[in-house]
């Protein structure tokens, strides 16, 4: 663990609504996922934000591929909330944390469009909107539209396993366990996913 | 599915590999990796599909970019945090008191059990226990020829029977 007295102690302010909050800088920065947690479940807020720091941005993208921005942010929230209740039920059983919150992330996400299915053909736009400067080359911003738009015409969990694996970064096993399916299932739903992907993008060139 | 690194492994399998996870090998199965990227080095025809596959991995990436931390949004999940729940907490740090006790209690028996086991006199055979009887009951009986109870009654001679 890190020596407390030897970290800044440095915060900045942050309105929410009326009033203001104050988030710790890294007072943690050096500590591990699995230290964190072991502070998390003695109530420290601060090693919370700091996790939550880490990894916000990975869950927030990863939901916004199946829901929409706000609700994306309430399953981030969730998760999250949920990782601080039940902290001391955490135990290190070899998987990253990582893949456990995105694990919450894909649950809870899929509950959202059992409820709301209608948003599951909604294309989710947020790389483009993210790139769309004018510094932008119009032919990569194309390419990048049909990408979305054949992964978004992809079966959800081959979608779901690609994700993982490519933008995420994620090992087989790691993905196997998020989709609650074995390694060889996996492969299967990676295989015909890569295929269905390419079909789809050459379809769309075609039509363009 | 499973093949150890030591063995060989084909050039179908190696193709399945990167058409299932693409050109990350950091991706591929772990018992598999280092014969696979092994045999895409000495193969021409696989290194023009990891060739393919980064493309196209490349291609899937296209624009993706590390976004930075939403800080109000973080500042928002902070601040709505409930109270962690205590009740869990105590219940954990009493259970845990509880089973320390439980164990030692356990350990206590244990131990006993061990030492009377080790220390109980070994059984005498039948023919010991005869002779322990008979013993007995000669003393027993020198000790009756000579004494009488308070009340007067004598101790029935006939105590044989009664065993």
């Amino acid at each position: 663990m890190v020596n407390r007295t030897a970290v800044s102690k440095r915060s900045t302010t942050m309105p929410v609504g009326d009033k203001t909050v104050v988030l710790q800088h890294s007072p943690w920065s050096a500590e591990t996922d699995y230290g964190l947690m072991s502070l998390i479940k003695t109530g420290n807020k601060s090693a919370f934000t700091e996790l939550a720091r880490r990894h916000m941005s990975g869950m927030l993208s990863f939901a916004r591929r199946y829901v929409q921005r706000s609700e994306a942010e309430d399953i981030v929230q969730e998760a999250l909330t949920r990782i601080w209740l039940k902290a001391d039920q955490w135990q290190d059983r070899g998987s990253s944390l990582r893949s456990w919150l995105l694990r919450i992330v894909y649950n809870l996400s899929m509950d959202s469009l059992r409820k709301q299915p209608s948003l599951s053909e909604q294309p989710v736009d947020e790389q483009a909107s993210a790139c769309n400067g004018p510094e932008q080359d119009y032919e990569q911003d194309i390419k990048q539209q049909q990408v979305l738009k054949a992964m978004q015409d992809l079966p959800e969990r081959q979608r779901t396993a690609i994700l993982l694996t490519v933008n995420h970064a994620m090992s087989n096993r790691e993905a196997a366990e998020i989709l609650e399916v074995s390694v060889d299932a996996l492969e299967s739903l990676l295989s015909r996913g890569r295929r269905g992907l390419k079909q789809n993008i050459s379809q769309q060139q075609e039509e363009a | 599915m499973a093949i150890s690194s030591q063995t060989t492994i084909s050039v179908e399998r190696v193709a399945d590999l990167i058409e299932a996870y693409g050109s990350h090998t950091q991706c591929w199965p772990e018992q598999e990796r280092d014969a696979a990227i092994a045999c895409v080095e000495s193969s021409v025809q696989l290194q023009q599909l990891m060739h393919d596959a980064k493309q196209f991995d490349e291609m899937l990436l296209t624009g993706q970019v590390e976004k930075p931390v939403d800080e109000v949004l973080l500042a928002r999940i902070v601040d709505q945090l409930p109270s962690q729940p205590a009740v869990t907490q105590v219940a954990t740090k009493s259970g845990w008191r509880y089973q320390w006790a439980a164990a030692m209690a356990a350990s206590f028996v244990g131990i006993a059990i061990v030492f009377s086991v080790i220390n109980a006199p070994e059984l005498a055979s039948p023919n010991e226990q005869l002779a322990l009887q008979e013993m007995d009951y000669w003393l027993w009986q020198e000790v009756t020829d000579q004494a009488s109870f308070d009340n007067g009654e004598e101790y029935p001679t006939d105590f044989m029977s009664m065993l």
